[in-house]
């Protein structure tokens, strides 16, 4: 059993409350566009309301005005962000008054949005950016949200990531088992409810909902170290049950053959 | 035969064994309406019957000697060519395949040798269907113009043979045939010559039967429906095994799905004593209901093709007019990706796109013209690879492929006439392939190699366009594979009412004395204010002998078990304060606390953590000390 305590009373606003987009700009660096809806959570409306925009080794931050009066701020470019990995958001409602500088909740690891997209129904749970990986073909980044990059001078290799079967049989068993790996060793994670917000939380949920994959072993020390290797190699071979893996490369092997 | 004359067998039916025809069945359905389509009377739609004989109609004794007395020498001759004769004592089963709204095979029966048609002049459909193979008088803008489809009936009887009853819309002529197509065979010393016939003979020449009599007797026998109204009925007799109903119905919708979506083509299939109908509204209902293997792929494919027909123009996408003098070419063309941009998201998504592709026309001996095809798309993650159909004029072209990425779906539609020539003349007999070496396209058109190509990979390169990466990061790539449901604003809702109940509207309760925050099969964790409280599960039966309680700070990114420092708080310290009871705390050092567990009512407590920061806690079960 594993869990987060907050102490201070700060509340999570949902991801389906706030909506993140990117937009390339004329100098051919980023601005960000920022929508959300906090009505409903009854925050006093002088609370003010920022956004952040961070990567890996930078950081910005950007007052919306109040809950009460919301402001865009006419600037909005990543001016001190650097281009690579691309950032992520978070957005916060800080108390004023006797609550000033209290932190009363926050929506964090915002992905964004390309300009015209849409989350609809379906949250993804792997981003594809496409970025120059010079003779690489594709690369996982599990520095946070994991990421799959794609070689973007190979032409058509989104097409292929998406519908190829030689892709989906060589890349995307190892891709779940490394992401797997990251969440039971690394960030020590094996209860999908822990954190409902967070993705290792929603990468669990995903793996535990294919026939047959129970919850992760819990626990530390060598004996529990193999069962957990034992559940990741049963998560994957499940992942590639629920994908026809074996099927799907073997008519891409009988079609390369003609 | 003459001495001196060539030897040569009939091969004709070669043509129809391609890969991109699946079966006999295929090549069946569509030589046989597409002949059907040609002979179209203008305004009506054609309407096809593909009937099988009834269960005990086979004819036998003196009703199958009539049109067989004479064949069965000719049939049992060393080298006819008949691998599986059957037995002349076996019941005679029948296929019977009619057309209506059609014009039947009009023109003088005693026609023997080509002449001249001037323009408007009467054609001669009787004279090229039974008395030519490979020789077609069928003009530029039909579908079939080898003179070889008509050539797969006899090639789906088991006897090579089959009769033919047309009703003639000009002068309504009642006019029954018959051939049997073998090889040359000898008999009796006597060789002879490949092609018989069933008829009314001069001498050698075969005329066709127009008895009364004869004809009510062979509409009888054969079950066939026709009575004044024009068209074609033919037989086949001792129909190969592979023709059966539930071949042939697939077959049907894969092939002239999209006339009968356009309400230009009917076909019943009649087998078993019911019959079914194919048109535009119970063609979906038919797919959907009869469990065929292909059923749910014929399905998406009319259902994309009904929402492509039942589009407006407004709805299409216009691509930009190729330049008159150039040929055709999509790569480089910066116009078209501008063009098809709105269409992008809509794609990605898994909506329908519609996209309507002009291309000249450029006859080599006259003026060129602009005509344009229509392509429909959707993604659909249920296809292992893609699926794409090219259909000119109603019938698919089943061998052509565009190269395009898996996933999609993709009709290709060429409705145009000019541009159905062009592609026509490159068409194989089988017209399966678009070849741009054909003899017969090359040099026929400007450019013609280039259109054929920009017409073959249009779906292959509109996919590009539409699924060109964009900048940023990309959520639908992936979507299909690795996804959540996202929650609806309603299960939100309660979640958060709950919490609200729990922590206070604004966040500004003290944390609650014993929430509980976390269940398991053996314990259940509650937050305390400054602090948490470790109890076993309501109801458990049976709790572990040991448990470890390890706990750090939160981090905003990493592992906050590993980036714990003694320096953050340490179990046997203050102000950290662990207090038991119903267990004892039998090791406390640096951020783990392991409990030895005597009673299952237990409870283990540990306060004094800052209150300003969240603190991670993992619980494990032990069976011993560690």
């Amino acid at each position: 059993m594993i869990r987060r305590l907050n102490y201070t009373g700060r509340r999570r606003i949902p991801r389906s409350h706030v909506t993140v987009r990117l937009v390339p700009a004329e100098d051919g660096g980023w601005v960000f566009d920022a929508e959300f809806d906090l009505s409903g959570f009854g925050f006093p409306s002088a609370s003010r309301v920022f956004i952040e925009a961070y990567n890996a080794t930078s950081y910005m931050r950007f007052p919306y005005g109040t809950v009460g009066e919301p402001l865009i701020p006419p600037d909005r470019r990543l001016t001190d962000i650097t281009p690579t990995p691309l950032p992520k958001f978070r957005l916060k409602v800080v108390g004023s008054g006797t609550r000033k500088g209290l932190l009363l909740a926050v929506a964090d690891k915002l992905v964004p949005l390309r300009p015209e997209e849409d989350l609809r129904h379906k949250q993804s749970l792997l981003p594809v950016v496409f970025t120059d990986l010079g003779e690489q073909v594709w690369r996982l980044d599990v520095s946070d949200w994991p990421t799959l990059e794609l070689n973007r001078r190979i032409a058509d290799l989104g097409e292929a990531a998406r519908s190829g079967d030689s892709f989906l049989a060589l890349v995307y068993p190892e891709v779940v088992r490394r992401i797997l790996h990251e969440i039971v060793f690394v960030e020590q994670v094996t209860d999908p409810d822990w954190d409902e917000s967070d993705w290792t939380s929603l990468w669990l949920r995903y793996v535990c909902a294919l026939p047959g994959v129970d919850t992760p072993p819990e626990g530390s020390g060598e004996e529990a170290r193999l069962r957990q290797e034992e559940w990741i190699d049963k998560a994957v071979q499940a992942f590639c049950r629920a994908r026809g893996v074996r099927a799907r490369f073997e008519r891409a092997v009988a079609k390369a053959g003609g | 035969m003459q001495p001196g004359e060539m030897n040569i067998d009939p091969i004709e039916s070669e043509f129809f064994s391609t890969e991109a025809l699946g079966s006999l069945a295929d090549a069946l359905v569509r030589e046989a309406i597409q002949n059907s389509l040609d002979a179209r009377s203008p305004g009506e739609p054609v309407r096809v019957r593909i009937a099988f004989s009834p269960p005990g109609a086979g004819l036998q004794g003196e009703r199958a000697a009539r049109y067989f007395a004479g064949l069965w020498r000719h049939l049992a001759a060393d080298r006819s060519g008949l691998a599986r004769l059957p037995s002349p004592e076996e019941p005679v089963g029948f296929l019977v395949v009619e057309d209506y709204g059609t014009r039947g095979l009009q023109g003088d029966p005693r026609q023997s040798e080509d002449e001249e048609i001037g323009p408007g002049g009467a054609r001669n459909d009787f004279y090229y269907f039974w008395r030519n193979v490979g020789r077609s008088r069928k003009q530029w803008s039909e579908l079939g113009r080898w003179g070889l489809g008509k050539t797969v009936f006899p090639a789906a009887s088991r006897i090579n043979s089959f009769f033919a009853l047309t009703v003639r819309r000009d002068d309504g002529r009642r006019l029954l045939m018959g051939q049997s197509v073998l090889r040359i065979h000898k008999l009796d010393g006597a060789r002879y010559y490949p092609y018989g016939y069933f008829g009314q003979f001069q001498d050698d020449f075969a005329l066709p039967v127009e008895e009364a009599g004869v004809l009510g007797a062979f509409c009888h026998d054969f079950a066939i429906k026709r009575g004044d109204e024009p068209g074609l009925s033919v037989v086949i007799p001792y129909p190969d095994p592979d023709l059966k109903p539930e071949a042939i119905l697939p077959s049907v919708v894969r092939h002239y799905f999209l006339p009968i979506l356009a309400g230009d083509l009917v076909v019943e299939v009649a087998h078993d004593r019911r019959t079914e109908v194919l048109d535009a509204r119970s063609v979906l209902r038919l797919a959907e209901s009869t469990g065929w293997a292909e059923g749910p792929r014929l399905q998406s494919l009319i259902e994309l093709a009904r929402w492509g027909l039942d589009l407006p123009e407004a709805r299409y996408v216009r691509l930009p007019e190729p330049p008159p003098e150039a040929a055709p070419r999509w790569a480089g063309d910066a116009s078209v990706d501008a063009a098809l941009a709105p269409l992008r998201a809509a794609f990605n998504d898994g909506r329908r796109v519609a996209v309507r592709v002009p291309v000249w026309v450029k006859p080599a001996d006259g003026e060129g013209a602009l005509a344009s095809f229509e392509v429909f798309l959707e993604r659909d993650d249920a296809l292992s690879g893609a699926e794409e159909h090219f259909v000119r004029d109603g019938i698919t072209v089943a061998g052509v492929r565009s190269g395009l990425q898996g996933g999609v779906r993709a009709i290709v539609c060429v409705r145009d006439r000019r541009l159905s020539a062009l592609l026509g003349d490159s068409e194989n007999p089988a017209h399966t392939e678009w070849q741009e070496r054909s003899p017969r396209f090359k040099e026929r058109y400007r450019h013609g190699p280039f259109t054929l190509r920009y017409v073959k990979s249009a779906p292959r390169e509109i996919v590009r366009s539409l699924t060109r990466p964009a900048q940023g990061r990309d959520f639908h790539l992936l979507r299909h594979l690795f996804s959540l449901e996202v929650p609806t604003e309603e299960t939100v809702a309660t979640k958060d009412k709950r919490k609200e109940e729990r922590i206070g509207v604004d966040g500004t309760a003290e944390a609650g004395q014993v929430e509980t925050v976390a269940k398991d099969r053996f314990f259940q964790l509650q937050k305390l204010r400054g602090g948490f409280r470790l109890t076993g599960a309501p109801g458990a039966e049976a709790v572990p002998r040991f448990v470890e309680v390890v706990a750090a700070y939160e981090v905003r990114r990493g592992n906050p078990f590993s980036l714990y420092e003694p320096f953050d708080f340490e179990m046997d310290r203050p102000p950290i304060d662990v207090q038991t009871r119903g267990a004892q705390a039998v090791r406390r050092e640096r951020n783990r606390v392991v409990v030895r567990i005597d009673d299952p009512g237990f409870q283990v407590t540990m306060k004094g953590f800052d209150p300003r920061r969240d603190v991670r806690v993992k619980v494990l079960r032990l069976e011993e000390a560690p």
